[in-house]
């Protein structure tokens, strides 16, 4: 695992723990399903624009996004890379 | 019908009756997975009567691991799967819960959050898990003998915010369903979407359950993913469940579609006429239901007739076995709560281990709903929830029949109204609007008393961003305005 992914990979856990108020997320495994609800996807999509600066438009935004930690922590790189290009 | 002769039925059905993004399974491969499941409990130690929190979700395995449940006579406790950790942990030991199910980081999030003695076993691909906590368990039918027939309870939070749970059993939920895939014609050819979440009693007996007893397809949607023309046109979607409020924001072509049901809340006549304009192929039913009753009450259909010309919709008939009665006329005789009798009534409430069980004092069969309706030419029309009601001044005003006329206000996209506290004046109302384009206060209150009498209007405006909704585009009754 490469040291960014690591490093997102925890901020993202502790953003789900301590600003979403998921408890479960110590025991997600990376490709376990989150099953978020949209209230929740709503707050993600907040606290992924306000750590990262990342503009999120929910209407373009592919629907696996938010499928698992695996596919957010993607999801945050791939945006990163372009944001810094 | 017994949870074996429903699940007998089923595995008879030779077609696919459950599918998701990643399964499907036959009614026969259904079966089997689900004697398997029960099996597996049963020899792990687990015990008839325990009570059980299944966290379900809309998918495949959530269902397969309910009717394992029900079928190794556990008491099902129906789980929102969104619940946070702390709640589920204090309903537990609240309602004395002696194993809960879920995905598995719920449940081993709560194997740490209830601390030492409880076990935990994956279930099925081991993307499922059950936990056993015997330290918390209570039995039911040990608490009280009038839970003995007891195995399914749904929560319900009411008006003060604490979990109570709707018990009933589990033969009376199944008649409910048959009852409601009869109403609206459910033939075993179609293909029902799963777009409700299941932890409610309308997803969970209607929609579900009645698409097992009609022998249907029953496809979830993922929860990833929207309700969109595409995905209903890859399904070939036959029926679709909907709240009011969300069948507004869908405008979509599915010429598979024949059959629409709206429930969940007040369906308003321009709503009604508006969907008649979009979906001129479908049948389309306004339903009506209480937990309480089993859920379903009754129906009405208003495709290919003229809607009336009233702010909300008629009650429509009742289902087989039911029987629709108002009582206590306010004394004017203008509307009165409906009472409903029926045979698919709730045994009972349960409020935890502390406070126990109770029956309100009903007549035998009789489910009373708090909902106000008026009767006008022999139909019933809904005016309002009972605690909803405002009394403004003196004078009675009626949330459903302001937002009605507010929602066709050029530019209202979405509206509230509620009963506030004034310290000088007591109770007001007070509408919560959310507009598309600039609207003056003025505009509002003008086109109100185009239609409403100035008694019937609400004293304070505030325009709001948006107009909160549970899962299912209900209003949300414990929203907090910004």
């Amino acid at each position: 695992m490469s040291s960014e992914k690591e490093t997102i990979e925890k901020e993202l856990r502790d953003g789900f723990k301590n600003v979403l108020m998921i408890s479960q997320i110590d025991f997600v495994d990376l490709d376990d399903e989150l099953n978020l609800d949209s209230l929740t996807q709503t707050e993600l999509r907040v606290y992924l624009e306000k750590q990262y600066g990342l503009a999120i438009d929910i209407e373009s935004l592919p629907p696996t996004v938010f499928v698992t930690l695996e596919s957010i922590i993607s999801h945050v790189i791939e945006n990163k890379a372009q944001l810094a290009g | 019908m017994t949870i074996q002769a429903f699940l007998d039925a089923v595995g008879n059905i030779k077609s696919v009756v459950l599918a998701d993004q990643k399964s499907e399974v036959t009614g026969e491969e259904f079966l089997k997975e689900v004697l398997s499941a029960s099996q597996e409990l049963i020899d792990s130690g687990f015990k008839a009567g325990t009570s059980c929190l299944v966290r379900l979700s809309n998918n495949v395995a959530s269902v397969v691991m309910l009717f394992s449940v029900l079928k190794a006579g556990g008491v099902v406790f129906v789980g929102n799967p969104h619940d946070p950790i702390a709640k589920c942990d204090g309903i537990i030991k609240k309602f004395g819960i002696g194993a809960f199910f879920g995905d598995k980081p719920s449940v081993l999030a709560l194997q740490a959050s209830l601390g030492e003695g409880v076990r935990v076993e994956r279930l099925q691909t081991g993307k499922l898990a059950a936990g056993f906590c015997p330290h918390f368990s209570r039995t039911l039918a040990n608490q009280d003998e009038r839970m003995a027939n007891v195995n399914i309870a749904v929560f319900s939070s009411g008006s003060t915010g604490e979990p109570k749970a709707i018990l009933h059993n589990v033969s009376s939920v199944l008649k409910n369903a048959k009852k409601h895939a009869d109403a609206i014609g459910l033939r075993s050819a179609d293909t029902i979407a799963g777009f409700l979440p299941i932890y409610y009693s309308y997803g969970l007996v209607a929609n579900l359950m009645g698409s097992l007893a009609a022998g249907a397809k029953f496809v979830f949607l993922g929860n990833a993913s929207g309700l969109t023309e595409e995905w209903a046109n890859e399904q070939k979607i036959s029926v679709l469940s909907l709240t009011p409020w969300f069948a507004m924001q869908l405008n979509m072509n599915v010429p598979s579609l024949r059959v629409m049901t709206f429930g969940g809340d007040a369906m308003f006549g321009h709503i009604a006429r508006e969907l008649q304009q979009r979906f001129p192929q479908c049948e389309l039913y306004s339903t009506y239901g209480l937990t309480e009753a089993g859920p379903r009450v009754a129906t009405w259909r208003f495709d290919n007739r003229v809607v009336p010309d009233s702010e909300i919709v008629p009650l429509g008939e009742a289902l087989p076995g039911c029987e629709l009665i108002i009582d206590n006329h306010d004394v004017e005789g203008e509307y009165g709560e409906l009472l409903v009798r029926t045979d698919t009534r709730m045994l009972g409430y349960f409020y935890g281990v502390e406070q126990g069980y109770f029956m309100p004092d009903w007549q035998e069969d009789m489910v009373h709903t708090e909902d106000l309706f008026n009767v006008v030419d022999g139909e019933l029309f809904f005016v309002s929830r009972a605690k909803e009601m405002i009394v403004q001044n003196g004078e009675k005003i009626f949330p459903s029949s302001v937002e009605s006329v507010l929602r066709r206000i050029n530019g209202v996209v979405d509206a509230n109204v509620r009963g506030v506290r004034c310290e000088t004046r007591g109770q007001i109302a007070k509408a919560f609007i959310k507009t598309s384009i600039d609207i003056d206060i003025s505009e509002v209150r003008r086109a109100l008393l185009d239609k409403l009498p100035q008694s019937a209007i609400p004293s304070e405006y505030v325009f709001v961003d948006e107009i909160p909704r549970t899962a299912t585009g209900k209003k949300s009754a414990s929203a907090v305005y910004q």
